[in-house]
């Protein structure tokens, strides 16, 4: 649906050139809900922004269903970017119309007449659930509220493919969940390509089926979001996990010596990793009972990523070394990855 | 009517004076607003949309404009009163009387109301200036049903800001045998020492301040959403 062809961007200044995107491919199929992450300043923003071409590529091609974007002239475009809905962080709903105005107007030149408009954006006020905030305008309207309106907006002309460009940064987190829910909904039951960006890896973890992390303009690494989360490649990446996580507490606990993290001769602390197919083992009690490994769970954690659970375990284990040794090796064997934080 | 005649002699004396007068203002204050507005509105939306970052960017059509604008601004009325002379009497055959004052008001306002339409425009959230153009409207559009329609309480304001400066253009004008309140208060009040005569014309412009800002207060509010 969605394709990018070694995408720049750069943004010429008197001073100093900005490189805001730096080669970027990527390839997104209908249907999916891809997300973009990267800190603040990575280039997500622009990188969204050439979808529609708001920014114009310095060199690449950006195809949206099946056509060039930068071959369409100043017409044909704008008929495309009708085909694209797109939602912003601060939402951009027109303060001097109501709720109704706001989703009709980009039906102005649709050719509907005006039952038609009435009625579709009656459906998409129902759809957001805020039918009764019809006339409202939109300061009246909360945080989340607003977005509901925005992305009301964004359907009115059946678009294939939906930008949100931090959709949920300015929202609290319970809203943030009904926004989401709500976006899952419009993919699932309208079949509307998401491209989503934002710097909070619970969003990703929420929604995605597939994700691209982004640095200093730059794909560091892709590819579906539970294979990312189970095996991080670059930096950046297991930094956003690890603030997704608290086990980034363990290791800032290790490193202050904190009571909990010390352990007496002939223990090891391990920090074992398991994904779908070996949660339903009974490991550590297998330990235990084969290779005379006392264990106890200091820290435990089960993401859900996309209906798979993604487990996390800090665990002490107490034995004989050579029976230590043999039980990480009975991990490793059976899928588990072992990292030992101390020994 | 006696106590009047105590305390406003020459007023009562003038008194038939004063409609004309008034509506000599009055005319002077509508007639270059209305035009006055009309260029304004678009050099004001030239403004914003050929600026750096504008929708329709275009660097030299801005600067042009931008010079142009600052360089009518700085030119003090009275002068450039005396500077219209030959194009005031080409256009409207006379220097004097309301249609003599006209090109200047009209020339001198259109500067004002220009800047005061632009930041008007500029405080359209920028967002929504996006939002627009991510849904596929062209800049026309863009100018027609955002610009124009999401500032229509600024643009009250600077409409109100611009007709009362204009009162005050109108005065200046009197002094060059424009007619008017301004006229009279100069005519009378002070080169013939009616002081009574200047203190009826300031409560009269007063008033019509007043009605002004009022009016003006009254189309932002119920606009503000």
């Amino acid at each position: 649906m969605i394709e990018l062809r070694h995408v720049s961007k750069i943004f010429e200044t008197k001073k100093l050139n900005v490189h805001a995107v730096k080669d970027v491919s990527l390839k997104i199929a209908a249907g999916e809900i891809f997300g973009v992450i990267g800190f603040s300043g990575a280039g997500k923003s622009t990188l969204i922004r050439c979808i529609n071409l708001l920014e114009r590529p310095s060199s690449g091609e950006v195809w949206v269903d099946g056509k060039n974007l930068g071959e369409l002239n100043d017409r044909a475009l704008r008929q495309m970017r009708k085909k694209i809905g797109m939602i912003f962080q601060h939402f951009n709903l027109m303060r001097s119309r109501t709720v109704f105005q706001n989703v009709a107007f980009p039906l102005k030149d649709s050719g509907l007449s005006k039952q038609a408009i009435e009625q579709k954006v009656n459906e998409l006020l129902a759809l957001v659930d805020l039918s009764d905030k019809r006339d409202a305008y939109p300061s009246e309207l909360s945080g989340g509220q607003k977005q509901r309106v925005a992305i009301a907006r964004a359907l009115a002309n059946d678009p294939k493919v939906l930008l949100c460009d931090e959709a949920t940064s300015a929202l609290d987190p319970q809203t943030t969940g009904s926004i989401l829910k709500l976006l899952k909904e419009v993919n699932q039951r309208l079949g509307i390509t998401i491209v989503l960006i934002t710097h909070e890896m619970a969003v990703i973890k929420e929604i995605c089926t597939r994700v691209a992390v982004m640095e200093d303009g730059v794909i560091q690494e892709e590819g579906r979001v539970v294979d990312i989360f189970a095996n991080p490649k670059a930096q950046v990446t297991k930094d956003f996990i690890h603030t997704a996580s608290s086990l980034a507490k363990i290791y800032t606990m290790l490193e202050n010596d904190s009571p909990i993290t010390r352990i007496a001769k002939g223990q090891w602390l391990v920090h074992l990793k398991y994904g779908t197919s070996n949660t339903k083992e009974a490991l550590l009690s297998h330990v235990t009972r084969e290779m005379d490994v006392e264990t106890s769970i200091i820290f435990g954690n089960v993401e859900v990523i996309q209906d798979a659970p993604l487990g996390d375990l800090v665990v002490i284990l107490s034995g004989q070394q050579e029976n230590i040794e043999q039980a990480i090796a009975y991990f490793k064997a059976n899928g588990v990855a072992v990292e030992v934080m101390k020994s | 009517m006696s106590w009047l005649m105590d305390w406003i002699p020459n007023v009562v004396e003038l008194a038939d004076e004063f409609p004309i007068g008034f509506w000599q203002t009055l005319q002077m204050l509508l007639i270059p607003g209305a035009v006055a507005f009309l260029f304004g509105l678009v050099f004001g939306v030239t403004l914003v949309v050929t600026r750096k970052g504008g929708i329709m960017e275009n660097r030299i059509i801005f600067f042009l404009l931008d010079k142009v604008v600052n360089l009518f601004r700085s030119i003090p009325f009275v002068i450039l009163m005396m500077l219209l002379v030959n194009v005031t009497r080409f256009l409207v055959h006379t220097t004097i009387g309301v249609p003599g004052a006209l090109p200047a008001l009209i020339i001198g306002t259109i500067p004002f109301f220009s800047r005061q339409i632009e930041s008007a425009l500029a405080e359209v959230d920028p967002g929504v200036i996006e939002a627009s153009q991510a849904m596929g409207l062209s800049p026309f559009q863009i100018i027609t049903r955002v610009y124009l329609r999401e500032s229509i309480p600024g643009m009250a304001r600077a409409v109100t800001i611009t007709l009362i400066s204009l009162v005050g253009l109108t005065a200046i004008a009197g002094a060059i045998g424009a007619g008017g309140l301004g006229d009279m208060a100069i005519r009378y009040g002070y080169q013939r020492g009616m002081s009574d005569v200047t203190y009826v014309v300031v409560v009269i412009i007063l008033l019509m301040i007043t009605c002004i800002q009022t009016i003006g207060d009254q189309i932002v509010k119920k606009t503000t959403h």
